[in-house]
């Protein structure tokens, strides 16, 4: 039961950061200033050997900024107030919605009732265990964040279009999943399920703890067990010939601002040369990881916020690179839970054992058919013999078992 | 003259016991000399910063043992074990009965019961002996140990943490100095860690004790004592060194084992081909 519930934070906090970051989940809003926190001034600490300090747990702060820049804004990079009141309006009315919705006591909708009718899971509408992930909007007020989309580059705001190569690739593994069922095996599921930490490919969604030595960095992500240390001493890249799911992190200071350079990724971080089944292509990075180069920054702009942003550059998948510009907060406050994911994944053996029964299920289907025509078949093999062995034409004998509709 | 350089000789002497005796309250530690050269933090603790690692066999099997076939044929001398001398203070662990016969049954079905086989986090104190590499990131708040098998972490907290509200795969651990020894206590393990490949093993009500102390410029002393009552009829300690990785720009790689046991534990569940 513990492992089941760890595997389960595991699993939803993955899900909850790939979504935040996805999504730019429009939601309240952070504080103070009027104006993008990239506009603010700047604030330094430093610790004693001269870095500046950026220790600390860090959380990603509500802001009314999509991802993607809603056509409606044209190449605008800022909203209104008005916009903003607009926004901040609407996500307190889906916040309550949600409260109300989770009232075991509170009235269901008739599609609700429909839908969970004939289901394990009767009386329980998803409201109940998904608002646990609901930050609440807080009160409606002047914004310190107000762009129009998390992504500053290209000035359209929007993801760039992939490259033909891509596109290739995108049909090749399409090809490749003809003829394969669900749970062929654990490589038709998606990464998320396989547990093989497919944040690497979404820069950081969730909440992270920063922890600083002279000479490093570390990145330890909240819910996950993968902590990235990155060396800032100016030392050499790996070979090439050296990859994994995380890449390998190379940091550098620009004055006040970190640069973390991160290549050597993995070439399979899109799931390898078979498309998963039943997943939609995600928004941000579906590449092999092959060419990608991320560069993250982290500046501190107040003394409870840091500016973080992501490039993502792989000349393979993208027709230029694009970069993400986003507010993360301090919380020291916030309890930092240890992900495992692997550890208790009964998810995995239970989807191919499914898999497994269902072709059961087909093979016992065709054997009774296949028994209920041996009647059928007995009756007009003897009919044949009679007319070998005396050259006489009998009635046929009725129609026994199952009659197809093109008989 | 000869009188003046007899005092500064008496002053010089007095100020190196000085020195060596500075920082009182400091306990017992393996080399106390030693300690002089051990590059010190900002706040002027032992710098554990660096990358670390077990030599021995204890993660084959923390008792003694002599040197046996592996379990694999195939890999012949490659995948046989190597003999290994107990870490364990007094040789043997003082397991309950019972839990000695599961500790039996464990070794004797090692390759099929062995959590790590499975590439699940190893849990402590078995992480800090693996044959694999880790980093230490050492800040005043916080103490992080970053392992190389299965990207398994330890956040050892200094300061004063909220228990976590369950318990974890590599437990929770907080952390203090006790002159240049760092004392880790360690609990809210899960049942399901075991301690080496020979089948030792802990339930959930394990406590830990954990005491590394510099013993040369590029060696701590690493002892732990286990307390679980519902395994063993006492506490019982280990120790053995860990040393520091010397190799030039020594870096901690990834080792995401989990895509390497797919088909050791779900092999039996893929589709059988039907060509």
């Amino acid at each position: 039961m513990r492992t089941r519930w760890m595997m389960g934070i595991g699993a939803l906090a993955v899900m909850a950061a790939t979504f935040e970051l996805a999504s730019g989940r429009v939601a309240g809003q952070g504080a103070q200033d009027t104006k993008g926190g990239a506009a603010a001034g700047g604030f330094s600490a430093k610790l004693p050997w001269g870095d500046p300090d950026l220790r600390g747990i860090w959380t990603p702060e509500q802001v009314p900024t999509p991802m993607q820049r809603p056509a409606q804004y044209g190449t605008r990079e800022f909203l209104t107030e008005q916009e903003i009141a607009e926004i901040q309006k609407q996500a307190m009315e889906r916040y309550e919605r949600a409260l109300k919705a989770a009232d075991p006591a509170g009235p269901r909708s008739a599609a609700d009732l429909e839908r969970t009718k004939n289901t394990v899971e009767r009386g329980i509408y998803g409201a109940e265990y998904n608002n646990v992930w609901m930050e609440r909007p807080v009160k409606p007020g002047p914004l310190r964040w107000t762009r129009t989309s998390l992504i500053v580059d290209p000035p359209e705001g929007v993801i760039p279009p992939y490259t033909p190569e891509l596109i290739k690739r995108l049909e090749e593994r399409e090809a490749a999943r003809r003829h394969r069922g669900e749970a062929d095996t654990w490589e038709d599921r998606n990464l998320n399920e396989r547990c093989m930490t497919p944040q690497s490919s979404t820069g950081i969604g969730g909440t992270i703890r920063i922890i600083q030595s002279k000479g490093l960095v570390a990145i330890l992500p909240d819910g996950l067990q993968f902590a990235r240390i990155i060396p800032t001493d100016g030392r050499a890249q790996v070979s090439p010939k050296i990859r994994g799911w995380f890449g390998r992190s190379r940091g550098r200071w620009e004055g006040d601002k970190l640069v973390i350079e991160t290549t050597n990724f993995i070439p399979k971080l899109d799931g390898g040369p078979v498309l998963a089944s039943r997943r939609p292509f995600q928004v941000g990075y579906i590449g092999s990881g092959e060419t990608l180069k991320r560069i993250e920054t982290f500046r501190r702009v107040g003394e409870d916020q840091i500016e973080y942003g992501m490039t993502t550059d792989d000349p393979k998948v993208f027709v230029k690179p694009w970069t993400v510009l986003r507010p993360m907060k301090l919380d020291n406050e916030f309890l930092m839970l240890q992900g495992a994911c692997h550890e208790g994944n009964y998810g995995m053996p239970n989807i191919l054992n499914a898999g497994r029964a269902d072709e059961g299920y087909a093979l016992r289907a065709a054997l009774e058919a296949a028994e209920e025509r041996k009647p059928q078949l007995a009756a007009m093999k003897k009919r044949t013999e009679e007319y070998v062995k005396t050259g006489k034409i009998t009635a046929p004998e009725p129609p026994r078992g199952p009659v197809n509709a093109d008989q | 003259m000869g009188k003046w350089i007899g005092g500064l000789l008496v002053l010089l002497v007095g100020i190196a016991i000085g020195a060596a005796l500075w920082p009182v309250g400091r306990e017992t530690s393996a080399t106390p000399d030693a300690n002089a050269s051990w590059a010190r933090t900002e706040d002027g603790k032992p710098d554990l910063n660096g990358i670390w690692q077990a030599v021995g066999t204890a993660h084959w099997d923390l008792e003694d043992h002599s040197a046996r076939s592996g379990p694999l044929a195939p890999l012949g001398a490659v995948g046989a074990i190597p003999a290994g001398k107990s870490v364990v203070e007094g040789g043997e662990i003082p397991y309950k009965p019972e839990a000695l016969t599961k500790r039996n049954a464990n070794a004797k079905d090692w390759l099929t019961l062995d959590p790590e086989v499975k590439c699940y986090l190893p849990g402590v104190p078995r992480v800090m002996y693996q044959p694999y590499p880790f980093q230490v990131v050492q800040s005043p708040e916080i103490i992080l140990m970053s392992f190389e098998f299965a990207g398994a972490t330890r956040q050892v907290h200094m300061e004063k943490v909220e228990p976590p509200p369950v318990d974890a795969w590599m437990g929770h651990s907080v952390g203090r100095w006790d002159g240049d020894t760092l004392v880790i206590d360690s609990n809210t393990f899960m049942d399901q860690t075991w301690l080496d490949r020979a089948g030792n093993f802990h339930s959930a009500g394990l406590s830990l004790v954990e005491r590394m102390t510099p013993m040369t410029k590029d060696a701590l002393s690493y002892e732990v004592t286990l307390t679980d009552d519902q395994t063993f009829t006492r506490p019982w300690k280990i120790s053995m060194p860990l040393y520091r990785r010397l190799d030039k720009d020594a870096e901690v790689l990834e080792y995401n084992c989990v895509e390497f046991v797919e088909e050791t534990m779900w092999g039996h569940l893929r589709k059988k081909s039907t060509r």
